[in-house]
Parts: C-alpha cells; structure tokens; sequence
C-alpha cells in the first residue's frame, strides 16, 4: 500500500520523464533548507536592522531639532526660513526615509510579508522608528550618537555642538565663544579665551549686571556684539548668553526664557537707535562708541522686521 | 490500481515530502501541474509548443530545486505557480517581446467573466461579442491587469491565492481585477463600436 516512485508508472508523460531524466543526468539536487533559512533571516535581519538605524536617526533628529538654539536665529541668520534650511537635519530625515524603504523591501521579502499594503508597512515601520526613537532621545541616546559621530568622524559629520560652535565662532560677525581669561579686568573690559584659543579684550560697558557675572562665572558663554577693527583682538560686547550645548535636556521653560533674554536685550538695542538719531543729529555720533550695539546686523533684521 | 488512487488521494505536500527523499516521486508533481502550468504559461504569452515544453521543463526543475522553500503557509499550488509565472515572464522578457496572451479557453469561458455584472441593454449587448474580440481586448491590457485577470478567470484563483502567485497584497488584487474588468469592458466597447 505504499506510493510507487514515478519511474515504475508506466503512464507517465514525457515531460514528467524528460524532467527526471535532467535531475539525474544533470544530478540536481534540491537547495538544502538552511540555504533558504538563512535568506529568510538574511531579510528579518536586514528589517529589524533598518527599525533600528531609522530609530537611531530619528532620535538624532529629535535631538538636532529640538536642540538647535531658535532663540538666537536672528543673531545667526538672515531670516528663520535660512536657519531652519541649515539647522534642520536633513541628513537624518533622509535616512529615516532610506531606512524606512528598506524595511519596507526586507519585510516584504521575508515569509508572507508582501501580503501586507506597502503603506501600511511603510506606516506602521517608521512609526515604530518613531517610538523608539523618541525613547532613545528620551534616554539620551541621539545626543551622544550624535557627539560620538562628530568626535570620530570630524572631517565627515558635524555634532550639533560642533556646528554650533562653527556658527558662533565668527568674530568677524559678531559672535564669540568662550570662557573667562584668567587675566586682570576692569570696569569696563574683560579678557575672553575663545574656543580657538585666542584671547580676546572684550569691552562690557553695554552689558548687564547679570551678564557681567554670567562672564566672570567661568562658564562657556556666547557673546553677541561686534569687531573693534580687523588686526587686532578687541571686541565691544553687546549680549552675553549661556552655551548650554553640553546639557542633553533644556527645559521648554529654560529655552523661553532663554529667547526672552534675548529679545529683551535686541529691543533695548533697537529703541536705543532712535537715542542714535538724536545723537546724530548732534553731530556727536561719530566720536562716540556707545552706539555699535544698536547697529549690529542683529539688531537692524529685527528692526527691519518690526517695520 | 491502488497506487495510482493512493497517489491521487495524496496531497501535493505529502507528495513533496517523498520527493525529497525520493526524486523519483517527484514525477508525480510533473504530472500533476503540467496540463495546468502548461495552460497558464500559454495565457501568459508562451505561444509556440517547443518553447512550452522548454518552459515548463525549466519550471520544474526549478520546482525540484527550490522544493526545502515551499513554505508550509502557502498551498503548494500557489507557490509552483508562482515559479511558473516568474519562469515564463522572464522567459518572455528575454526573448525581448511583448507577452501575448494565447487564451485556451471557449467562448463561454472567456466571456463568462465580462458579463456577470451586466444589467442594461447596452451592456448585454456586449454577451454578443465573439471570444476572440474578448481574448484580443485582454491581449491588449496592461500586463497587470492580464496577469490578475488570467489568474482569476482563467485559472479560477482566489483572492489570496493570486496575492502568494504575484507576491502583491490581497487588497491590490481586488483593485486590479476591478480596474482590468472596466478597462477590458471599455476596450471591448470602443472595438465593437469601431466594428
């Protein structure tokens, strides 16, 4: 009662002799089971891969997102529009993207995977990235891929610190960054070591009390203000702000607080133009340094804004 | 006698599971798909009956060697007619020339799908078509469609069975048949009115 192999069926056609005629001429042999094994885990492999690298850019771009210093965009660039080209991490949102079509292409190669809507799994991958990106920021992770990627790779990837640092080390435009020179002040000047090692004299007869101690604090600070000619090192100080680059989390609060400061600042700036006009038309203006402030580029965008 | 009812009364899987062991029993699967791949192939555009025979010999040395794949969750029929449609779409693809379908089937067959949904005059009046206007319409169609359409029609597959055979989700085999349906209505139409 057992089933008889084919050769001993005497009805059996010619393709079915000629195909088992080619499987022993030809000796095939059927591919064995782990071949195909290792491709299904091949492609779930390549999937969780590609959840995971997407998880990883998302939460890095959450990280560049919303720890690009907003508060200071007018002092950085022409316009809100500018900064958000440059700060937004394109990059990263490519790859998600990239991530996200591989996953679709892994998941669909894999099993029974393509039975499923390719927007559905496209949805449902990313939006998995998503969550888990988000909880990898949430734990800090972006950031210190983030760093770790600009440490190791500085002639390939810029940090958002190390970008930041390039946007504010631009004397000739009017912003600083720096600590405290152990070096003697007075009243009106302070001594600034910049993140290029140089030191700079930083005139702070316009800024605050607040901003004074912010400066003698020792921490890395910006410094909002403009050039005192082109050779030499001496610098008039028109706002002084925390770096707070190396904080993983700033509070929303903090961060408002943060653009409040700055705009209150800009604006005392912007109203002291009309002082200027006044100045001028006393012919007094140009023997007169209180003035710069008032004309940095920061201050006349927001005026142009305002108007 | 009773081998011959005892292999017919065996599921493909069970038939799979000898072959591996046996190659010899594997000449039971040729047997029982020829007809049926040989049929399906010809829809698809392997006209000539040499490069039938050649296909549908390839066809099934690719059955045999990739046997340890026939993944359990699928009928054994939708995965060997899924070789049987890359097969003959790559073979037609190297023979550079666009797939023209070469419909085996009566006029009832062919005409049995288009009409099932008609209700006015105007649209019986399509019942009057001929199958070979019909089968030329389908030869025209978008290979997507005609794929979807074969398969369903033709080869009488399910929804889910046509969604393992052309590795697409179930929802977009609906959406195509529906869409080959009014396009093969629209082009059987046109034709008639040029007529």
């Amino acid at each position: 009662m057992t089933m008889s192999p084919k050769q001993n069926d005497t009805s059996q056609s010619s393709i079915s002799e000629s195909v088992l005629k080619r499987i022993e001429d030809e000796s095939v042999c059927p591919t064995p089971w782990w071949v195909f094994f290792c491709q299904t885990c091949f492609f779930r492999t390549a999937w969780v891969l590609s959840v995971v690298f997407g998880s990883l850019a998302v939460s890095i771009s959450f990280q560049s997102m919303l720890h690009a210093r907003y508060s200071f965009y007018e002092a950085t660039h022409e316009s809100l529009y500018t900064f958000l080209v440059e700060a937004l991490p394109f990059l990263w949102f490519a790859l998600i993207v990239l991530t996200g079509v591989l996953a679709v292409y892994n998941f669909r190669a894999a099993g029974c995977g393509y039975r499923y809507p390719i927007t559905r799994v496209l949805v449902s991958t990313v939006g998995l990235s998503v969550v888990i990106g988000s909880l990898l920021s949430v734990f800090g992770v972006g950031a210190l891929v983030d760093k770790k990627l600009g440490e190791n790779m500085p002639s390939m990837y810029a940090s958002l610190e190390q970008k930041e640092m390039r946007l504010w080390m631009h004397p000739e435009d009017g912003r600083l960054v720096g600590t405290i020179a152990p070096l003697e002040t007075t009243s009106s000047s302070m001594f600034l070591l910049d993140n290029n090692d140089m030191v700079w004299e930083l005139f702070v007869l316009d800024l605050s009390r607040e901003e004074q101690d912010l400066l003698s604090s020792g921490k890395l600070v910006r410094v909002l203000g403009a050039p005192l000619g082109t050779s030499t090192r001496l610098f008039h100080a028109c706002g002084v702000f925390p770096w707070m680059m190396d904080e993983p989390f700033m509070p929303l609060s903090e961060r408002a607080r943060e653009r409040e400061h700055f705009l209150e600042r800009m604006t005392e700036y912007q109203e002291e133009v009309l002082t200027e006009v006044e100045l001028l038309s006393q012919e007094i203006i140009a023997s007169h340094d209180v003035g710069i402030c008032s004309m940095l580029p920061t201050v006349a965008r927001m005026r142009q804004r305002a108007f | 006698m009773e081998s011959v009812n005892q292999e017919s009364a065996m599921s493909d899987e069970e038939i799979v599971r000898l072959a591996l062991r046996e190659p010899s029993f594997f000449g039971h699967i040729v047997d029982r798909y020829e007809a049926k791949l040989g049929r399906y192939i010809a829809r698809l555009g392997v006209r000539n009956n040499e490069d039938r025979q050649d296909v549908l010999q390839d066809i099934f040395i690719k059955v045999y060697k990739n046997l340890n794949s026939f993944n359990q969750d699928l009928s054994f029929s939708s995965w060997i007619y899924r070789i049987a449609h890359n097969e003959a779409v790559s073979w037609y693809r190297k023979q550079s020339v666009r797939p023209e379908g070469h419909l085996i089937a009566d006029g009832d067959e062919v005409l049995g799908f288009l009409t099932t949904e008609l209700t006015s005059s105007e649209e019986r009046f399509d019942q009057s078509l001929n199958a070979a206007e019909v089968s030329k319409a389908l030869e025209e169609l978008d290979e997507k469609y005609r794929e979807v359409l074969i398969l369903r029609f033709f080869e009488h597959k399910e929804y889910d069975e046509i969604s393992d055979i052309l590795r697409i989700p179930v929802g977009s085999v609906g959406t195509l048949i529906h869409r080959g349906k009014k396009l093969l209505r629209e082009k059987v139409n046109t034709d008639a009115v040029r007529i």
